[in-house]
């Protein structure tokens, strides 16, 4: 049973770990809290169904195609939100409203066409629906899925900042916009691939956590945003680690919660924690003081 | 005369809604005015709002009293919480201020004595809309006198260079405090007023996106002035009525006009002037140094 529980904490928090990897990408380079991340989120897991119900392909296909589509969803994203902000001396709030206003446009245009309804996954269509049996408990299949795919992911995003050209650019953007663009970083291009891999990671995220919980609406993703940020700040702003361990603390103190006190408790349980943190530590976990200046 | 009678009549609501919004605006603009992103004033709002409701069905506390207690219990808290949480920077401080406005919309959402999920209903009606207005007109004064007072460019200072603002002999942390705890008793008035307008609470009305539509007004309008937050949250609240003959359109209408108006005129739409100046003025506004506050 404990067990059991700890196979959901650590699948759970690791799917909190690949949203918030995106956010804290992005926030740890431009110093910008991507509001609208929530909501390709959401559109990962609302494409992902309909491709599912509506046209009866499989969850692979669908994946796919979500991918294709929320990566497209994070160039138009920063093109529309972030670029024209870009440069200008007005600090660091109007691209934070701007990436609001456009999170409500995809949530609104997202239920005219899926509809206000919270959606249920067509039963046939659910992968890795059945259980294994890990060191003496069955668990199901899906959430063990979950973990390796998110742990893997994780994985490339970390070698790709570390080990790639593209990498090498986006360290060479967070060290110093300026300089980086004087040795040849072509520094539009470099955060509109950023957006991108944000923005598929969060995709991903959503085709499988609503595949996992079995349901979906357009206003799903509010609650994540809010489990994202709690994430990247328990972890330490900008560090892809330190949104893995900020992830699976969230997904304990949640599982936690719902298994010795009572499901009511789960949401206020990761604030509480998340508090708690900060007074003691105000730069997050793995978190370097550099971030903690405003 | 009967014209007006009906305009109110129809128009009643909304025109009360615009005053509440503006209160609650401001109530974030203080806070930015001190380079403070802090999302607590839904926060604020819901206690002011419950506390006030429960005295007043609960122990038999007339409205004006409700109203004040709620505001010094809003008051208190602010400054119990104050000196910890304004210790967080920038983005930290704005997480860990939805991170208490969540916790208070969770406390009313699971405790039974606060109506719980299904909210509280049949709160003695009191608020009139001119009462709203009346404490947006008291509000404006008071950020006119601030505007030149000691303590309003201490504020400013500490939102343009907390650092320098300390060097300066500023007592910062107190300075901040104090616009926390103003900000605290402005949403909790307006949380009061909303209480014992609509006679009805529910968890669901504080929510994060509720938190953050006020932020919206408050950029939207723009932070050069007091007028900036008042603006937006007048523009902001009518513009979906606007549209409301597009139906489910208007959202979307909404988002995209925030977003035009934000792209466009990132110091907000009481700078819209700015676009029409001559070039020369606008390298001006460039220097660091001639900017608003930030946050």
């Amino acid at each position: 049973m404990l067990s059991q529980q700890i196979i959901n904490a650590l699948s759970q928090g690791a799917f909190y770990a690949l949203f918030a990897a995106g956010l804290t990408l992005i926030f740890g380079v431009l110093d910008i809290l991507n509001m609208a991340h929530g909501a390709v989120f959401m559109w990962g897991a609302m494409l992902s169904w309909y491709l599912m119900s509506a046209l009866g392909v499989n969850f692979g296909f669908a994946l796919l195609i979500t991918i294709v589509f929320c990566g497209l969803m994070g160039l138009l994203l920063e093109h529309a939100a972030f670029r024209p902000l870009r440069g200008r001396s007005s600090g660091h709030l109007p691209p934070l409203v701007s990436s609001l206003a456009l999170s409500i446009v995809l949530v609104h245009v997202a239920e005219k066409i899926f509809g206000t309804r919270v959606v249920r996954y067509p039963d046939d269509a659910v992968p890795f629906a059945q259980s294994v049996e890990v060191g003496g408990v069955q668990v199901s299949l899906l959430h063990v899925v979950l973990l390796v795919v998110a742990l893997v992911l994780m994985g490339a995003l970390w070698y790709m900042v570390a080990r790639t050209r593209l990498g090498r650019s986006i360290r060479a953007l967070q060290e110093n916009p300026k300089v980086a663009r004087l040795m040849g970083v072509d520094v539009d291009r470099t955060i509109a691939w950023m957006f991108v891999i944000a923005s598929v990671l969060a995709g991903i995220a959503g085709a499988f956590l609503g595949v996992a919980y079995n349901s979906a609406s357009p206003y799903m993703g509010n609650w994540v945003d809010l489990k994202g940020f709690a994430v990247i700040i328990l972890g330490g702003m900008g560090s892809i680690p330190g949104a893995l361990l900020g992830g699976m603390l969230i997904g304990f103190a949640e599982i936690g919660t719902v298994v010795y006190l009572s499901s009511d408790y789960r949401d206020a349980a990761v604030f509480v924690v998340l508090m708690g943190m900060l007074l003691l530590k105000p730069s997050g976990l793995l978190g370097s003081s550099r971030e903690v200046r405003a | 005369m009967q014209a007006i009678v009906d305009f109110f009549g129809s128009y009643g609501f909304l025109i009360y809604l615009v005053a509440q919004n503006a209160v609650l605006a401001l109530s974030v603009y203080i806070m930015l005015l001190a380079g403070q992103l802090s999302l607590a004033c839904i926060g604020f709002m819901a206690i002011g709002a419950y506390s006030s409701a429960l005295l007043s069905m609960n122990a038999g506390v007339p409205y004006p009293f409700s109203l004040v207690l709620a505001a010094m219990i809003s008051a208190g808290i602010a400054f119990l919480i104050g000196g910890p949480i304004l210790r967080l920077k920038g983005v930290y401080l704005a997480i860990t201020t939805v991170g208490f406005g969540e916790l208070v919309r969770f406390t009313v959402l699971n405790w039974d004595y606060a109506g719980g999920a299904m909210g509280l209903s049949a709160i003695p009606a009191a608020t009139e809309t001119w009462h709203v207005f009346a404490f947006l007109v008291l509000l404006l004064y008071g950020f006119h006198q601030l505007r030149h007072s000691r303590y309003g460019r201490a504020l400013v200072a500490i939102g343009r260079d907390e650092m320098a603002a300390r060097t300066m002999g500023i007592p910062t942390t107190r300075y901040k405090i104090a616009a926390f705890v103003a900000g605290a008793v402005m949403a909790s008035v307006a949380g009061s007023f909303s209480a014992h307008h609509t006679n009805y609470l529910s968890p669901s009305e504080f929510s994060f996106f509720a938190a953050v539509l006020v932020l919206i007004y408050a950029v939207f309008g723009g932070l050069g002035s007091y007028w900036g937050p008042v603006l937006g949250a007048i523009v902001l609240t009518l513009l979906p009525e606007v549209f409301r003959f597009l139906q489910d359109w208007r959202m979307i209408i909404y988002g995209v006009s925030v977003l035009v108006v934000v792209v466009f005129v990132p110091d907000g739409l009481l700078e819209v002037r700015k676009l029409f100046r001559r070039r020369k003025d606008r390298v001006a506004h460039a220097d660091p140094a001639m900017e608003g506050p930030k946050a």
